[in-house]
């Protein structure tokens, strides 16, 4: 498999907090998951990869492109929609379009303007007077504009009502089906993912907390347990993280469901978890 | 086209966006235009205007977000902006200087052809001097920091100018006697100067939070 995103041996410090990924592929043409709580380091890994900042060590691929060479012309098939886009509020929106399609040869003004009409934003308006869901969507409209092969996204959905959060989503996803491009989607609202990712990737204090994992196999992995603490056997304790003890008994997550299941048949409520149980479930253990 | 450009594209697009802000200095700069003797201050006090507040405007915006979109590095963000500061020092002398040829027809003749060119030139000097102690500046330290850089900048330039009038005066007869291209030499030693170091500076400048 083509990896879109490597990562190896990236560490930063900044102030107190330090980011450590030692290892990381990500596969080319699919979603990838990037969760974690604020300041967990999701924001300084994507400005690392778009060289916004330099990393102390390590070195970061993009598309095959070393991240750090002069020649940032590799960036025309990467688009970044990060947490705060840095346009002029005063500008209108066709001046931020005129001002961002010049650097982009491959800009496709048929597939922006049908996005605008989706979104039903008004070109003539300064893009202070947009609403943050707009300001986001607006974003979105010019990073797609130009065909990227990488998408990278910073809490992309962060401060979005839910009908545009839907909206965001769902023309991400026709995009994704049409255009095969890799995403790279972070963020700590973990019911998006659920919706799009293909692969899941958790950062915990500017360390990732598991390898990256199909979201399918993390389904199929995890299951929140809940039963009679009587009926919990030492093996059965050692495949739950973050046990919990309860009035009516006690709950956990298996990391190995199948295993789980063989050591303790029925005599356990099994059910399926969101991610947002999966991640909150691996802080809590690792903090225990 | 040349991401440099672009950038520079970029920047005039701005201005344009900011057409509220810029009215007061363009009215400002026309004004200055046909009083000889404000002349060489207007054109500073107009790319002052001009560039400074793209730079603080960008900064407000936090536009190194932007930048991180753009397949561009930090040399070009560097150069354009240099750009963007000089083409306009150019085009706004050559606009004063046309308006202030056209208003010598219809007020007394203040500027022969002569007092005109090298009022021009004087400004063009000065503003070379000034853009290139500041964007540097500002590249590097921000718009807020420089803003104090830019402060002690006028106040010691005016302190200079009126105690030690006589000074000034002897530097410009002295100056307006060496061969042109002398008398700019020192303006581009100290342009290049700080363009070099400001360059080193900047390429090694990370975009956080607050730059």
């Amino acid at each position: 498999m083509t990896n879109a995103i490597i990562i190896r041996g990236l560490e930063k410090a900044l102030g107190n907090f330090h980011l450590s990924i030692p290892s990381l592929n990500i596969p080319q043409g699919y979603v990838t998951g990037f969760i974690g709580e604020n300041g967990a380091g999701k924001t300084t890994t994507i400005k690392l990869m778009m060289n916004g900042l330099f990393p102390d060590a390590g070195k970061i691929s993009l598309l095959g492109t070393d991240s750090r060479q002069k020649d940032q012309s590799f960036k025309q098939e990467i688009a970044y929609v990060g947490d705060r886009p840095g346009f002029l509020p005063q500008a209108t929106l066709a001046q931020i379009q005129a001002i961002y399609r010049a650097f982009f040869p491959s800009w496709d003004q048929e597939r922006f303007q049908r996005h605008i009409r989706y979104f039903d934003l008004n070109l003539k308006k300064p893009y202070k007077n947009l609403s943050s869901g707009q300001q986001k969507v607006f974003a979105l409209c010019l990073a797609l504009a130009h065909h990227p092969r990488l998408l990278l996204m910073d809490e992309p959905t962060a401060n979005l009502d839910p009908l545009i959060r839907q909206e965001f989503l769902d023309i991400l996803r026709q995009e994704l089906e049409q255009e095969g491009v890799t995403v790279f989607f972070s963020s700590h609202i973990t019911s998006d993912l659920d919706k799009i990712a293909d692969y899941i990737l958790f950062i915990h204090k500017g360390k990732l907390m598991m390898e990256l994992t199909p979201k399918d196999q993390l389904m199929d992995t995890h299951r929140l347990v809940k039963g009679d603490s009587k009926n919990l056997t030492a093996a059965c304790r050692s495949l739950l993280l973050n046990i919990q003890d309860n009035g009516f008994g006690f709950s956990g997550l298996t990391t190995d469901f199948p295993a789980f299941q063989a050591l303790a048949g029925d005599a356990f409520v099994y059910d399926l978890p969101a991610l947002e149980d999966i991640f909150i479930n691996y802080i809590r253990g690792e903090q225990k | 086209m040349n991401p440099v450009f672009s950038l520079v594209k970029s920047d005039y697009i701005k201005l344009l966006a900011l057409k509220r802000t810029m009215l007061l200095f363009a009215v400002a700069s026309l004004v200055f235009s046909v009083i000889p003797i404000l002349f060489s201050a207007g054109i500073i006090i107009s790319v002052y205007a001009a560039v400074f507040s793209v730079l603080s405007y960008d900064q407000a915006s936090s536009v190194h977000h932007f930048y991180c979109a753009l397949p561009v590095n930090r040399s070009q963000i560097y150069n354009s902006s240099y750009l963007f500061g000089f083409s306009l020092l150019f085009f706004l002398s050559a606009v004063m200087g046309l308006v202030a040829w056209l208003s010598s027809f219809f007020t007394p003749p203040d500027f022969t052809a002569g007092g005109l060119a090298i009022n021009i030139l004087l400004g063009i000097g000065v503003g070379i001097i000034y853009l290139s102690i500041m964007l540097p500046f500002n590249l590097c330290l921000g718009t807020q920091k420089a803003r104090i850089v830019n402060i002690l900048f006028y106040v010691g330039f005016f302190i200079f100018t009126m105690n030690h009038r006589d000074v000034l005066l002897g530097i410009a007869l002295y100056l307006s006697e060496l061969p042109f291209y002398l008398a700019f030499l020192p303006v581009l030693l100290l342009l290049f100067l700080f363009y070099f170091l400001g360059l080193i500076i900047y390429n090694k400048k990370e975009f956080k939070e607050e730059s």
